[in-house]
C-alpha cells in the first residue's frame, strides 16, 4: 500500500492553495450552518430527505427526550408464565410504542421482497422503507428473517435518489464502523447476522421527516420436495424459548443475558391484532412456462404471462407478515433428473452436481421400520399447530404396517414416552397410542433436550432401521446445543425432522435432518396432514442411496461441500458444489447402497465451452463452504472455525455470522446528539398465542 | 422505415429504453455479455492494461477520526463513456471503506460494483458499464462514483487512483483522465 517513492511529486505549492480553499469553504459553511442548522438539515440538505414521509398526527406531540431510558416498547406479559423466552413470552399481549400516553408511529413502513426464479435458483431483492415520524433523529432497529441458506451478497442505503453499496467487513470492525458513523450523526446502516436464518437490520441518523431504504439482495438454490420445487420467504420471526443454563448473566438484575453461544437473539413481537406492522408487498417471476403451481400460505393473483416467463403477486392483507410464503411450482417439459451445472473463467471454475433419486426405486419393497415420534407439547405449540402434528402423528400410526415397531415421546420441560421399549404395532398398541396422542396439550416452555435425549437413547431394535419423526416449531434459543447433542449421540438412528406451524425454525429443522442424516418437511396450519406424512412414510419406507460416492475420474475437482453427500431419499434431491477448472467430455460414476445391493450410475459431463455458464454457482459454493464449516464447529464444538468462515465471507463478499455489511453516507453529518433506537416488532406468528386464533 | 416490434420474433424485438433504441434483443444480449466477459476478464489481470496515474488525493485526520466523501471524476474527452474499470489504493491500511456511491451522470448512477477479493488485498476495483446509447452518456469531465471511507484519528494518508481502462460503446479504449477529489461536507 505504500507509495512508491518514485511515484511521489512534488505538491506542496498546490496542496497549499487547495488547502486556502478548503478553509475558506469550511468557515463559509460553518457559518451558514450555524445560522440554522436543524432546519436546514431537516429541509435543504441534497440527497439527504428527498423522500419526505406523512407524519402521524400524533408524531407532532411526540418528544423522544421526554421518553424514559432507550426502552420504548411497552410489553405486557401474561401472569404465570413458566417458560423464560428471549424477547417475548408466546402469549406476549398488545405491544405498542406509548409517549405522553398516544401510539406513535413505526420507523418501518414497509418491506417489498422481489423474487426472480431461473431454474432451481432464486435471486430475490428484499427492501425495506425506514421513515422517521419524530421531531429528532432516530435509530430504527428490526430483527428479521430470511431464509437459512440464503448468499446474502448485496446491500444497498438509499436515500432518495442516491444509492450507497454497503462493504462486507469483519463483524466488530463494521459495527465499530457503524458506532462511531452514528456517533459523528452520520446516516449508516448496519446488517448483521444473529442466527443463519434471523438477521437485525440498524439504520442510524433517520433525519426527522425523512427516510432511508435498505435493500439487500441474495440467492439460494430451491429444494425440490416430492415432486416440486419450492421457494420459502420467511416473514416474520417468532419468539424463542431459551433454557436458563444456555444464558450467562442470568441474574435478575443484568440487563442482558448472553447466549453461550454467543449468538445474542432479541426480538420484540408485535400484538396479534397487527396495528400499526408495516406492509408487505412480494412479487414472483418465474422464467420458464410454470406448468403447474401452488401457493401453500397466502392468496396470490397471476399477473403477466408471455413466453417464457410469468409473474405472481401477493394479494395484500393486513396478516400477510403472520406466516412463510410457501410457492411450489413445475416447469413445463422439464426433466427431472440428476444434472450437472457448471461454471468458469479463464483461471477458476465452479459447479454444482444435484442427484434426484430414480422413480423405479419406489416400486422396490418397504423395510420393517422402528419409527420414534418425538413431539414437541410446549406452549409455543399450543392450539392450531399441536392439533396438526395429533392429526399427523395418528395418521401415521394408523398406517404403520404389522412388522414395523414404534414409540412415541413428547417434551416440553421435561419429557415423557408411552413405554419403555419399542412397541408392535399391534391394532391394540395402535389404539392405546392413539388415545395417548389424542390427549396430548401444548404449555410450558421447550427444553427439547430432554426430548433429543429420551429419543435418541432409547433403546434400538436392531432388526429394524431406526426412523425419529421429530415434530416441532423449533422455536428454541439453544439450537447449537441441540445440534452438538444430536451429532454426539446419534448412532445408527435417522432424524426426519417435521417443522409445524406457520412460522416454524427452519434453519432448525433442516439441520436436525441434515445431521440425523434423514430429511426435513413441513406442515403449516393449512396443510393436509394426511398427505405430509404419507410422503414421509413413503420416504422412509423405500431405501434411500446411502454411502453414496462419486468417481470424478480424471477431473481435477477440490473442495468438495459437503464432502460426501448425504444420502438420497425418495422425493429429495441431494447436491454437491465443488472447485472444477477443465473442458471437454468426461463420464463420473455415483455409486450407493440401495436395499444392501450396489449401485453405480454413469453421468455424462460437456465442460464444453470451457468459459461461461451461472454465474451463480461461484457463490454458492462459497455460500456452501460456509455452512460446512459453521456444521463441523456444531459436530465439535471446540473446533474454532470462525476465521475460515470470515476469511470465505470477505473474499467472496458474503454475509455471516462473523462478517456484517455497512454503509455509510460520510457526505453530509447531522448533530451529534445521543439519539433513540426505535425497534419494529415482528409480528406474532399466525396461530400462536393469541387465544382467538386457536380453534 | 419503421418496424412494428410485434411483428418480429421475439429474438429479433428492438429493446428500447426511454425510447431509445438498444437494438435488437440479440444484440443486446450479445453487447452487454461481450461487456461482463470484458469485466470479468480485467478483474482478473488488471496489470496488463492501459493504466494511467495522476495525482494523489490526501485524506485528513481529524482527533477521533472522520467519515469522508472521495469523489471520483473522469474525463473523457470528446468521446461518450461506456465502461470503465478503476483502481483506488491509499496509502495507509487503516483508510477502511465504508460504501460506494454512483456519480452524478445518469448512466452511472447506480453505484458500480466493486471486487471483494480485491478489497481483502487493500485495493479498491470498482467497474461499470452502461449500455445506453451514445446520447446519454457522459461525454467529458464527470463524476461517475464516491467512495465513503473512514479516516481514523491521527492517521494521514493518500489516496490514489488507477484508471485499469475506459471505452466507449464501440469498445474502442479511451485515453481518459481520473481525478479524485475530496467532497467538501455541508
Amino acid at each position: 500500500m505504500n507509495p512508491s517513492p518514485a511515484t511521489l511529486r512534488p505538491a506542496f505549492p498546490r496542496a497549499f492553495a487547495r488547502a486556502l480553499c478548503r478553509g475558506l469553504l469550511i468557515l463559509l459553511a460553518f457559518l451558514l450552518i450555524s445560522c440554522d442548522r436543524r432546519a436546514r438539515w431537516g429541509t435543504t440538505l441534497p440527497g439527504r430527505n428527498p423522500l419526505r414521509v406523512a407524519a402521524p398526527a400524533v408524531s407532532a406531540q411526540v418528544d423522544l427526550s421526554e421518553a424514559a431510558g432507550d426502552e420504548l416498547w411497552i410489553i405486557s406479559r401474561p401472569d404465570g408464565s413458566r417458560g423464560r423466552r428471549t424477547g417475548n413470552a408466546a402469549q406476549a399481549g398488545r405491544l405498542v410504542t406509548r409517549i405522553d400516553g398516544r401510539e406513535a408511529g413505526l420507523p418501518l413502513q414497509a418491506t417489498e421482497v422481489n423474487a426472480r426464479i431461473s431454474g432451481d435458483l432464486v435471486t430475490v431483492s428484499y427492501l425495506q422503507h425506514y421513515a422517521n415520524p419524530y421531531p429528532d433523529p432516530i435509530e430504527a432497529r428490526y430483527v428479521f428473517p430470511l431464509p437459512e441458506n440464503a448468499a446474502v451478497r448485496d446491500f444497498l442505503m438509499v436515500m432518495g435518489e442516491r444509492r450507497i453499496r454497503g462493504v462486507v467487513r469483519a463483524r466488530a470492525e463494521a459495527e465499530e464502523l457503524y458506532r462511531e458513523a452514528k456517533r459523528q450523526g452520520h446516516a449508516a446502516s448496519l446488517l448483521t447476522q444473529e442466527r443463519p436464518n434471523v438477521f437485525t437490520q440498524t439504520v442510524a441518523n433517520i433525519a426527522p421527516g425523512g427516510a432511508i431504504d435498505v435493500s439487500i439482495h441474495y440467492l439460494h438454490a430451491l429444494p425440490f420436495l416430492d415432486g416440486w420445487h419450492e421457494l420459502v420467504v420467511p416473514l416474520t420471526v417468532a419468539p424463542r424459548f431459551t433454557p436458563s443454563h444456555w444464558t450467562s448473566n442470568s441474574s435478575p438484575s443484568s440487563p442482558s443475558k448472553v447466549p453461550k453461544d454467543h449468538q445474542p437473539f432479541e426480538t420484540a413481537t408485535s400484538s396479534p391484532d397487527r396495528a400499526g406492522s408495516p406492509s408487505v408487498s412480494l412479487a414472483l417471476e418465474v422464467v420458464g412456462t410454470v406448468e403447474e403451481h401452488e401457493c401453500l400460505s397466502h392468496a396470490i393473483e397471476t399477473g403477466d404471462r408471455t413466453a417464457g416467463r410469468q409473474e405472481f403477486r401477493l394479494i395484500p392483507a393486513a396478516d400477510a407478515a403472520t406466516r412463510d410464503f410457501v410457492f411450489r411450482y413445475r416447469i413445463a417439459g422439464e426433466t427431472v433428473k440428476t444434472q450437472f451445472q457448471a461454471y468458469q473463467t479463464k483461471d477458476d471454475g465452479f459447479f454444482r452436481l444435484t442427484l434426484y433419486p430414480p422413480r423405479q426405486w419406489l416400486a422396490l419393497d418397504p423395510i420393517p421400520l422402528e419409527l420414534v415420534f418425538v413431539l414437541d407439547c410446549s406452549g409455543s405449540m399450543s392450539g392450531r399447530p399441536i392439533e396438526q402434528a395429533k392429526a399427523a402423528v395418528s395418521h401415521a400410526l394408523s398406517s404403520l404396517q404389522r412388522e414395523d415397531s414404534f414409540q412415541i415421546i413428547t417434551f416440553s420441560m421435561t419429557a415423557s414416552q408411552l413405554g419403555p421399549r419399542p412397541m408392535a404395532a399391534t391394532p391394540g398398541n395402535i389404539r392405546r397410542a392413539l388415545d395417548y396422542v389424542r390427549d396430548l396439550r401444548g404449555e410450558d416452555g421447550t427444553m427439547m433436550l430432554n426430548g433429543i435425549r429420551a429419543a435418541l437413547r432409547f433403546p434400538h431394535d436392531p432388526s429394524r432401521l431406526r426412523f425419529i419423526c421429530f415434530l416441532t416449531d423449533g422455536l428454541i434459543g439453544n439450537e447449537s446445543e441441540i445440534l452438538t447433542e444430536v451429532a454426539r449421540e446419534l448412532g445408527e438412528s435417522r432424524i426426519f425432522s417435521c417443522g409445524v406451524g406457520s412460522a416454524p425454525n427452519r434453519y432448525l429443522m433442516d439441520a436436525l435432518a441434515r445431521m440425523g442424516r434423514g430429511a426435513a418437511a413441513y406442515l403449516s396450519l393449512d396443510q393436509d396432514p394426511v398427505k405430509v406424512m404419507d410422503d414421509f412414510l413413503q420416504r422412509i419406507a423405500h431405501p434411500a442411496l446411502t454411502d453414496i460416492r462419486i468417481d470424478w475420474g480424471d477431473l481435477p475437482v477440490a473442495e468438495l461441500y459437503p464432502p460426501r453427500p448425504a444420502d438420497l431419499f425418495v422425493g429429495r434431491t441431494v447436491s454437491v458444489a465443488g472447485r472444477l477448472h477443465a473442458h471437454g467430455r468426461h463420464t463420473i460414476h455415483i455409486t450407493g447402497r440401495v436395499h444392501q445391493q450396489s449401485v453405480r450410475m454413469p453421468l455424462e459431463i460437456d465442460l464444453d465451452p470451457p468459459a461461461g455458464g451461472v454465474a451463480a454457482l461461484e457463490t454458492l459454493w462459497a455460500r456452501g463452504k460456509i455452512g460446512y464449516l459453521a456444521d463441523r464447529m456444531l459436530r465439535s464444538p471446540g473446533t474454532d472455525l470462525a476465521r475460515s468462515i470470515r476469511q470465505v465471507a470477505l473474499e467472496y463478499g458474503l454475509m455471516s455470522p462473523y462478517t456484517a455489511f455497512v454503509a455509510v453516507d460520510g457526505a453530509h453529518a447531522g448533530s451529534r446528539t445521543r439519539i433513540k433506537t426505535i425497534e419494529t416488532p415482528s409480528q406474532l406468528p399466525l396461530g400462536m398465542g393469541s387465544p382467538a386464533e386457536r380453534p | 422505415m419503421s418496424v412494428r416490434a410485434a411483428s418480429l420474433p421475439p429474438q429479433q424485438r428492438l429493446l428500447c429504453i426511454s425510447g431509445v433504441s438498444l437494438g435488437s434483443a440479440r444484440q443486446v444480449v450479445r453487447r452487454s455479455t461481450a461487456w461482463i466477459l470484458s469485466l470479468l476478464l480485467l478483474f482478473s489481470q488488471p496489470h496488463c492494461l492501459l493504466a494511467a496515474e495522476v495525482d494523489p488525493l490526501a485524506l485528513r485526520s481529524a482527533p477521533q477520526g472522520r467519515f469522508e466523501s472521495v469523489d471520483i471524476w473522469l474525463d473523457s474527452g470528446a468521446s461518450p463513456l461506456a465502461a470503465y474499470q478503476l483502481e483506488v489504493t491509499f496509502s495507509s491500511r487503516a483508510i477502511k471503506l465504508v460504501g460506494v456511491e454512483g456519480g452524478d451522470a445518469p448512466a452511472f448512477r447506480d453505484p458500480p460494483h466493486f471486487d471483494p477479493r480485491a478489497l481483502q488485498r487493500d485495493r479498491v476495483v470498482l467497474a461499470a458499464f452502461s449500455l445506453r446509447p451514445p446520447l446519454q452518456l457522459p461525454v467529458g469531465s464527470a463524476r461517475i462514483a464516491r467512495l465513503q471511507v473512514f479516516v481514523p484519528a491521527h492517521v494521514s494518508a493518500e489516496a490514489r487512483i488507477t484508471l485499469v481502462t475506459a471505452s466507449d460503446p464501440e469498445r474502442r479504449i479511451l485515453a481518459a483522465k481520473p481525478v479524485l477529489k475530496l467532497l467538501s461536507r455541508l
